[in-house]
């Protein structure tokens, strides 16, 4: 631990942050008397850089040597930046030093491809083979895959990790082909399969026996960058949708395109990364992982991008009025779940509470309906009936846009003239 | 009558209670005494009906605790002391210190720890037996509030994991998308006294 540690620190942590999880939830786990930390099922953020993410995982690379020359990426080959490695020691020293200060719920390991994917694969097994083994760490580790890298070491790596994820990185396969000719999305899916199907052996070893080792419990995850290729976001929910359906599958990233390498013509030069764009996509798979849509509803042919002025929900709601005005006190939960202004924890109040009586306007506002938004679309005790089948889809849309276009203004930190 | 109100309420209603009153908030006695009247009344307990303020009101300010409880978990840091006790100054806004033990005196079950109020002067001490409350000196008490220990008191590799801590911290910022206000919004300003890598 010195000097020459905290230049790898720097180097390779910088390397590691455009994978965008983060997240530290998925399975909870008490302390030991012989070991160090636990794992927290609801995951902690401990911090929050000035980007705005949050720093839940000690997050970082094993090297930023990489033998691929993928297009998007910081430490392709053909770039010239100083390349280094840590050991497996320093590793492990500096996760257990974090996480006994708070810092940390735990380490997320990634690598650049060194020699080859197995070998690679096998270099960060020694890692988080010390903290289980050798410092007896309980807390959290997220291990990525490497693409490419074979069954039997996903295999072994599932057996220490709390996650693992491999990043599709480019929403479709024609496209990742132009951008990184020696990857495919086989190499992606193989190791995902692996994953699932430990898992599920696992499952079945636990039904038999209790005391059956677990194999990833939180689950796998992956990314897509947003805005590097001409994908649409039709495309990316649509894949998003296919892999929320596999068992195994927790959450799907997007990761808003930086231009990084900047002379490289088979990428956009975007002046700013598409941050609104990113957060229509997030709103959109809160909607099908949360409320019980499906990609179909959301985008489709005929509106194959998500509307950046408004957000997912109200845009299905605008473009199917027929479905309102609902009576809050009758209707069902899934069709509460579809107003806009109403979220999943303002809907669960409003079902439990109409049981004891029916509820009016001030009530939902202080339960945390929107009113503002909510208006168009319900009917309760005495509303007035001015809907979005009166006034129009067209006129709620003015009204809401102008709102949330600060919003997203807000989310960017510009200040927009609005003139009046 | 505690019996009583546990046959109609729910742990999470009883929990809520408590939450509440830890909340130390001017208006919570007579909130608590209308709340738990009201449960009486009604023949199954009224805890879903929140329709009634003060229902709605009691599980407001439940959150809130809750959410305190929940923002010292994630901000609180350690720092290793030259007696090898950690120890973490805290300013949390209700009296959550209470609610926070079993998550550390699980996580860091062979460390010695103490998570210290500054504001309400006590603290729990963990010192891998058992965990037992403390009071500092008023004197003692003036140089925690400053946010930093002193650098005498802390062990040597303090200085080197708080400078990584920092450094990492600034390394993995990506600067294309640098937003204070979501920043200050995640993580409001009052807690930053005591971070290590805002200090």
């Amino acid at each position: 631990m010195n000097e020459k540690t905290l230049e790898k620190l720097q180097l390779l942590a910088d390397a590691a942050k455009y994978d965008v999880s983060c997240a530290s939830s998925g399975t909870s786990r008490g302390g030991t008397k012989d070991s160090i930390g636990s794992a927290a099922g609801w995951g902690i953020c401990h911090s929050f850089t000035p980007d705005g993410r949050c720093v839940s995982l000690f997050k970082i690379l094993l090297t930023n040597h990489c033998i691929y020359d993928c297009a998007y990426c910081s430490n392709r080959r053909s770039n010239d930046v100083q390349r280094t490695a840590f050991t497996a020691e320093e590793l492990a020293e500096l996760t257990i030093e974090f996480y006994r200060r708070n810092y940390i719920e735990g380490l997320f390991l990634s690598s650049g491809v060194m020699r080859n994917p197995d070998y690679t694969m096998e270099q960060m097994l020694r890692v988080v083979k010390l903290l289980r083994e050798v410092h007896r760490f309980n807390g959290y580790i997220h291990m990525k895959s490497i693409p490419g890298a074979s069954q039997e070491l996903v295999s072994q790596a599932g057996m220490y990790a709390d996650r693992m994820s491999v990043n599709l990185e480019i929403p479709s396969e024609q496209n990742l082909k132009l951008l990184a000719p020696e990857k495919n999305y086989e190499s992606v899916f193989a190791p995902m399969r692996y994953i699932q199907q430990g898992m599920l052996e696992s499952a079945e070893d636990r039904r038999k026996f209790k005391k059956a080792p677990k194999f990833v419990p939180a689950g796998q995850s992956t990314q897509v960058i947003i805005g590097a290729t001409p994908d649409t976001d039709k495309q990316i929910l649509t894949l998003a949708s296919a892999l929320y359906k596999r068992p195994s599958f927790k959450r799907v990233y997007y990761s808003g395109y930086i231009p990084i390498n900047k002379n490289d013509s088979r990428l956009p030069m975007l002046a700013k990364p598409p941050l609104i764009r990113e957060n229509r996509l997030y709103q959109a798979d809160w909607l099908m992982r949360f409320y019980e849509f499906k990609a179909s509803e959301i985008v489709n042919d005929a509106h194959p991008d998500l509307d950046l002025d408004i957000d997912p929900k109200m845009g299905w709601a605008l473009r199917n009025p027929s479905f309102f005005p609902i009576d809050v006190n009758t209707a069902p939960y899934e069709m509460i779940l579809r107003v806009p202004g109403i979220g999943v924890k303002s809907a669960k109040l409003i079902i439990a509470s109409r049981r004891y009586g029916r509820l009016n306007s001030v009530q939902l506002k202080k339960m945390g309906v929107v009113m503002k938004r909510a208006q168009y679309f319900i009917v309760c005790r005495e509303l007035p009936m001015q809907t979005v089948n009166e006034l129009t889809p067209q006129y709620v849309r003015r009204q809401v846009s102008q709102k949330q276009k600060k919003q997203a203004a807000d989310l960017l930190q510009y200040s927009i003239d609005w003139g009046e | 009558m505690w019996t009583a109100l546990e046959k109609k309420l729910s742990k999470i209603a009883q929990n809520m209670m408590l939450s509440v009153w830890l909340s130390e908030l001017p208006e919570t006695e007579m909130l608590l005494f209308r709340y738990i009247r009201k449960n009486i009344d009604h023949p199954k307990g009224i805890e879903m009906n929140f329709g009634d303020d003060d229902v709605l009101r009691i599980k407001d300010i439940a959150q809130k605790v809750a959410t305190d409880a929940r923002k010292l978990i994630q901000f609180v840091r350690f720092q290793e002391t030259a007696d090898g006790i950690y120890f973490a100054p805290v300013t949390p806004r209700y009296n959550v210190l209470s609610l926070i033990i079993p998550h550390f005196s699980n996580r860091y079950a062979n460390q010695p720890w103490i998570i210290y109020d500054t504001n309400r002067n006590i603290g729990i001490f963990n010192n891998t037996e058992s965990v037992t409350e403390v009071s500092f000196s008023p004197k003692d008490l003036s140089e925690l509030k400053l946010g930093k220990l002193n650098d005498e008191k802390l062990s040597e590799e303090e200085a080197l994991f708080q400078k990584m801590w920092k450094e990492y911290f600034k390394s993995i910022t990506i600067k294309e998308r640098i937003n204070l206000k979501l920043q200050r919004q995640h993580m409001p300003q009052r807690y930053w006294k005591y971070l290590t890598e805002m200090q």
